[in-house]
């Protein structure tokens, strides 16, 4: 598969903040590239540069094979930015915003018009296209803002947070909607804190955090990264000292005095693991068997949870 | 075929342009407020009339006898609405008051010394207040240049009442009034004779160039008003920029294939859109609903403005970049309306200013404005007498979007 | 109680970390005032500058040159600054608007003078000044009147000397003494108005709240003029409207932002978060008049007056601005509404109320009007606290309107914002 963008040494600070760290990562043509990490990972400001919008104070990125930095404006005509705030113009109604977008890229007269009405049918809002966006509720301000990136009919589409703070059923039709686009052969790069939502629909993922990209690849093979073992957590009345030794050869995540965090192969190694407390005699008060997840990955890659 | 630049530009533009146009509040600035203004600033100063304003001057007569009333009705034929102290109501606070003393006939009739006092008050017109004494003392001398030929000629007519003897004067028409019965009639009749006499010597007063004849409250109040709101309007505008920066919307038009320098020049078109109806619509309004003069060259009239439009256009961009908040746009905008119009000199006349503060007035795109739109209105010049007022203009615009753009930023 | 307070603190204390607005609003009063400081002096008198008049004399006769050293002697010289020019070079100067005006003496103007037949003097005005062009009309018009006055007193001697110089003859002792005699009756005449000064005109600039306080006996400095006493109160009102309306419109952005219901979840009432608001709405524009009248005092040397008489104006005042804008929020459904309502209103209260044009200087048909604004009783009873130290009684009228005003605004205006959140309007 032909890579449609291609991204190299990528860097950028503000001040004295380095928000983007020498990343590189390649999207290959009809994939969706999910982009996952919480607020401040660096995931906007990369999305930013993409875009054209940020110079790189760094490295390349190759879009359609064109170099950004040398033809910014052609590489923005292929691509269809959907930011993450209700960037849409509340008094207009959610068709004259798509009019006002959709020639914001070239677009005229009828082929305009078709491609607005096309893009409406697509976010299910043809019949309140006439109303002003303010009326609309938020999971219709949601759609009608992936919308407004649609209209010109891009070949590469950046999705930054477009499910943020909406109710399940309307991330749902987001969701559906981008799932839809993919199989129409679009190139797709989808930033999110949601690890459901990346496991969800990305057919790779990049994990990224404080501007580094730690770990890239498919959920499968982000799982390998994590040796593909259980994570199990075992609290109760025991010293950090009784417990190592029961553990044996298995990789102990965390210890402390009173709770034990390790990475067992299967569901058995955990059966045997709690017959040694319960031979040694150290009190148990609960079990927490965690599966391997993109979770689990974001914690081993990163070292903390992804929380919000 | 997908269009280029200027589809982009215009698309811009005409947003910004429909944004505002949908605004209830925008429009009521735009259009009604400066009518409000012209109307009310036009009345103040003599409305339509192509007179000087018709002061008021409020007369209080103690005096009674025929000679105050003559002053009066020749304060009367001064343009003046003469109104009685005795006639005003309760509390009534009167602007300037002529006061006539008590005795004034018999004073004047008599040669005794009598003092007229024109009490103003603080803070009235200073213009109506000096004119008012002017028209107080040219009465005066109406009134005395009679009381002189009716002497001269009761001296003529061999009066024994009134004489020269040597180089002294012996009685006075007062004398003369109490001389018999029917005499007080015959000096007051002739009196009333000498004031209807018309003027051997008059003024007559025109105007230079070949602009408009008739000046009135509104010929002065137009033009002041339409730059000061096309100022404001241009101005508040820059809170347009700032909103859409804060809702993200000027952020995701730069991810559009529109470069920055189409952004900067949608914006400024779309302002150029508003200035543009804004000044077609006051100008409109100047010559059909308060028939005011545009001049002879409304061509020139207009470039002018579109020059100014893109100068405070451009200021608006400036605002809107180096400003993150549409309420401190708001307010810096009121500020810096009010200094430029100011001493730009929409709000008076810059002659009465001091030199100074002319040069300041030419360092201001207001200044270069009125001034221009006086040569093309009040001297009825044509558009190359103000070819030098738009290339300053154009200049000063070009200074503001450079420095706009540059600061233009995307993000709070 | 205690709750109000708390929203009320709150408000001021968001105010004072986030200030720029209410500063900035504070600045539009205080710049207006400074503008006009700057461009006509603390002393408000408008200095007339030497004003440029040019003279076109097609008569070089007599009465022309009488014309002529009357402008170039004594205050005129001061005031005028004359250049003679030909009547070609004086056209072509004032179509360039390079003179005020320029006077015209037409050839024979003399001749016509003394035969007594009318004789018109032409005044061509700059159309693009206002105010010195009327002033040598003003001038030229009154020797209009001195030249037409002295012609028809002295036309008897005149014109016999007339007849003496176009005579064929020489003429007679008796005509000769007919002509001195005629000429000095007239000098005696005139002398005695001249010399003696039988009629006199006095012009001075007073108020009737000086008179007052002079017939009262009262002694007191009023020192000069002060332009900034004069003007601050107007354009003050203008300022604290603005910030009275600022501050309350956050109860519209506090709905939709969120905070509004969150409070009303809260276990106050709706009636105190009202209060809270409304009253934080007081507080801060009194804050803000008291930085104002101190800028007033410190910046603008303006003599604060009686100050009871102040404090209570102020209050008042300050009750009148909460009251009247808390009135028509209660009036108005949205942000979108305000935007568009409430500017207006404020200007056109300002407007008539006398903030932009001195009411003393607005025709009598708009001070009828502007009697109906609050702004008129506002910025009317601090400019008699300002400029005739008026006390508690002279601005009784005053401080009746607009606390009545104020209460009669404030009561149905809360109870219609109270009666709009309760019903979901808001």
């Amino acid at each position: 598969m032909t890579e449609t963008i291609v991204v190299k040494e990528l860097s950028k600070s503000f001040g004295e903040v380095r928000a983007v760290r020498g990343i590189d990562f390649a999207v290959a043509s009809g994939e969706i590239f999910g982009f996952l990490g919480p607020n401040g990972a660096g995931k906007t400001t990369t999305i930013s540069m993409l875009s054209g919008l940020l110079r790189p104070d760094s490295g390349s990125i190759t879009i359609d094979g064109m170099d950004i930095a040398s033809h910014g404006r052609d590489v923005r005509r292929i691509l269809g930015i959907i930011p993450q705030e209700i960037a849409l113009y509340e008094e207009l109604s959610g068709r004259d915003n798509l009019l006002f977008w959709g020639g914001l890229y070239g677009l005229a007269g009828g082929e305009l018009k078709d491609s607005v009405d096309r893009a409406l049918e697509l976010v299910e809002l043809t019949d309140r296209s006439k109303d002003p966006v303010r009326t609309y509720s938020g999971g219709m301000k949601r759609r009608i803002n992936l919308c407004a990136g649609l209209v010109h009919d891009p070949k590469i589409i950046l999705l930054d947070e477009p499910t943020l703070g909406i109710d399940p059923q309307a991330r749902i039709r987001i969701l559906d909607v981008v799932k839809g686009l993919a199989g129409r052969g679009k190139t797709i790069i989808y930033t999110t804190h949601y690890l459901e939502e990346a496991e969800q629909i990305c057919d790779r993922i990049a994990i990224i955090d404080e501007g580094t990209i730690h770990a890239s690849g498919t959920l499968a093979e982000l799982v390998e990264l994590v040796g593909g073992k259980i994570m199990v957590t075992v609290s109760g009345g025991f010293g950090a000292e009784d417990v190592r030794e029961l553990v044996g050869d298995a990789e102990i995540d965390h210890i402390e005095d009173g709770e034990l965090r390790v990475k067992l192969l299967d569901r058995d190694s955990t059966g045997m693991l709690l017959g040694g407390f319960f031979s040694a005699g150290l009190q148990v008060d609960g079990v927490a068997i965690k599966e391997p997840s993109l979770e689990s990955v974001f914690l081993q890659v990163t070292g903390r949870e992804l929380r919000d | 075929m997908r269009r280029g630049r200027a589809w982009t530009v215009w698309k811009i533009a005409a947003c910004d342009f429909r944004l505002t146009m949908r605004e209830k509040s925008a429009v009521l600035w735009i259009f009604l407020m400066p009518l409000a203004f012209i109307t009310f600033f036009g009345l103040s100063f003599g409305g339509g009339s192509g007179r000087t304003p018709l002061a008021t001057l409020t007369v209080e007569n103690n005096d009674g006898g025929f000679l105050s009333a003559d002053l009066v009705s020749l304060l009367e034929g001064e343009n003046y609405f003469i109104q009685m102290s005795d006639t005003l109501p309760d509390g009534a606070d009167p602007v300037r008051t002529l006061v006539i003393p008590e005795g004034f006939t018999d004073g004047g009739l008599g040669r005794g010394k009598v003092e007229l006092v024109l009490l103003r008050e603080r803070g009235s017109n200073e213009n109506a207040g000096r004119a008012a004494s002017a028209a107080v003392f040219r009465s005066l001398a109406r009134l005395v240049s009679g009381l002189v030929e009716i002497e001269d000629g009761l001296i003529r007519e061999g009066s024994e009442s009134i004489v020269i003897r040597g180089d002294t004067l012996y009685g006075s028409l007062l004398i003369v009034s109490k001389d018999g019965p029917g005499m007080a009639a015959v000096v007051e009749q002739r009196m009333d004779t000498m004031l209807v006499r018309p003027s051997n010597v008059t003024v007559r007063s025109e105007r230079a160039g070949r602009g408009i004849e008739i000046p009135g409250g509104f010929q002065s109040s137009v033009p002041g008003n339409l730059v000061m709101f096309v100022l404001m309007t241009m101005l508040f505008s820059g809170a347009a920029i700032t909103a859409e920066r804060q809702g993200g919307l000027l952020k995701r038009i730069g991810m559009s294939p529109a470069g920055k320098g189409d952004i900067v020049a949608g914006k400024l078109l779309g302002r150029i859109f508003i200035g543009v109806a804004q000044i077609i619509f006051l100008l409109a309004a100047g010559k059909l609903l308060f028939r005011i003069s545009l001049g002879n060259d409304i061509g020139g009239l207009f470039l002018l403005m579109l020059a100014f439009t893109f100068a405070m256009g451009s200021l608006s961009i400036l605002f809107g970049s180096l400003l993150s908040d549409p309420d401190q746009v708001t307010s810096l905008g009121v500020i810096t309306a009010m200094a430029m119009s100011a001493l730009g000199g929409c709000w008076w006349p810059l002659e009465m200013v001091s030199a100074p503060l002319r040069v300041v007035a030419y360092c201001l795109p207001t200044g270069w404005t009125i001034n221009g739109i006086h040569r093309l209105i009040s001297f009825g010049m044509g558009t190359a007498a103000v070819l030098p007022h738009i290339a300053v203009l154009t200049l000063f615009g070009i200074v503001f979007l450079a420095a706009g753009a540059k600061r233009l930023k995307w993000d709070v | 109680m205690k709750e109000i307070l708390g929203i009320l603190t709150n408000d001021i204390r968001r105010r004072l970390k986030s200030p720029l607005s209410v500063i900035l609003m504070i600045l539009i009063p205080v710049s207006m005032t400074l503008i006009i400081g700057i461009v006509f002096g603390q002393s408000g008198e408008v200095t007339v500058p030497k004003i440029k008049v040019l003279l076109v004399d097609n008569d070089g006769g007599f009465f022309s040159g009488f014309l002529r050293q009357a402008m170039q002697q004594g205050e005129l010289a001061d005031m005028l600054d004359i250049t003679e020019v030909s009547a070609a070079e004086g056209e072509a100067m004032m179509s360039e608007g390079k003179a005020s005006a320029l006077i015209e003496i037409p050839q024979g103007f003399t001749e016509k003078v003394l035969d007594g037949v009318p004789a018109e003097i032409r005044l061509v005005k700059n159309p693009s000044e206002y105010f010195l062009p009327l002033v040598v009309e003003e001038i030229t018009k009154t020797m209009a009147v001195l030249l037409d006055g002295g012609s028809r007193i002295f036309s008897e001697p005149m014109t016999r000397m007339r007849s003496i110089i176009d005579g064929e003859s020489w003429p007679s002792t008796g005509d000769m003494e007919e002509v001195i005699n005629g000429a000095r009756n007239g000098v005696i005449l005139v002398y005695g108005y001249v010399a003696d000064s039988l009629i006199t005109f006095r012009d001075e600039v007073a108020s009737a709240a000086d008179t007052a306080v002079a017939a009262a006996g009262e002694q007191e400095d009023s020192g000069g003029f002060n332009i900034f006493a004069f003007v601050m109160p107007g354009s003050m009102m203008i300022g604290l409207l603005f910030i009275t309306e600022l501050v309350l419109r956050d109860i519209l952005r506090e709905r939709t932002g969120g905070t509004l219901p969150r409070m009303l979840a809260s276990p106050v009432t709706t009636s105190q978060v009202v209060a809270g608001k409304v009253g934080a709405a007081f507080a801060i524009t009194m804050i803000s008049c008291l930085i104002l009248l101190l800028v007033s005092r410190i910046g603008f040397s303006v003599d604060l007056g009686d100050l009871p008489a102040l404090l209570l104006h102020t209050v008042a005042t300050i009750l009148m601005c909460t009251g009247v804008m808390t009135f028509l929020y209660g009036a108005i459904s949205s942000e979108r509404a305000a935007d568009a309502v409430m500017s207006v209103v404020i200007i056109a209260m300002a407007l008539f109320g006398g903030s932009m044009v001195p009411y003393e200087q607005m025709p009598s048909a708009l001070q009828a009007v502007g009697r109906f604004s609050p702004v008129f009783w506002a910025a009317d009873g601090m400019k008699r606290i300002f400029l005739f130290d008026a006390g508690i009684s002279d601005i009784s009228v005053h401080l009746a309107i607009l606390a009545a005003l104020g209460v009669c605004s404030l009561i149905p205006g809360t109870l219609l914002i109270r009666s709009r959140i309760v019903k979901g309007g808001w």
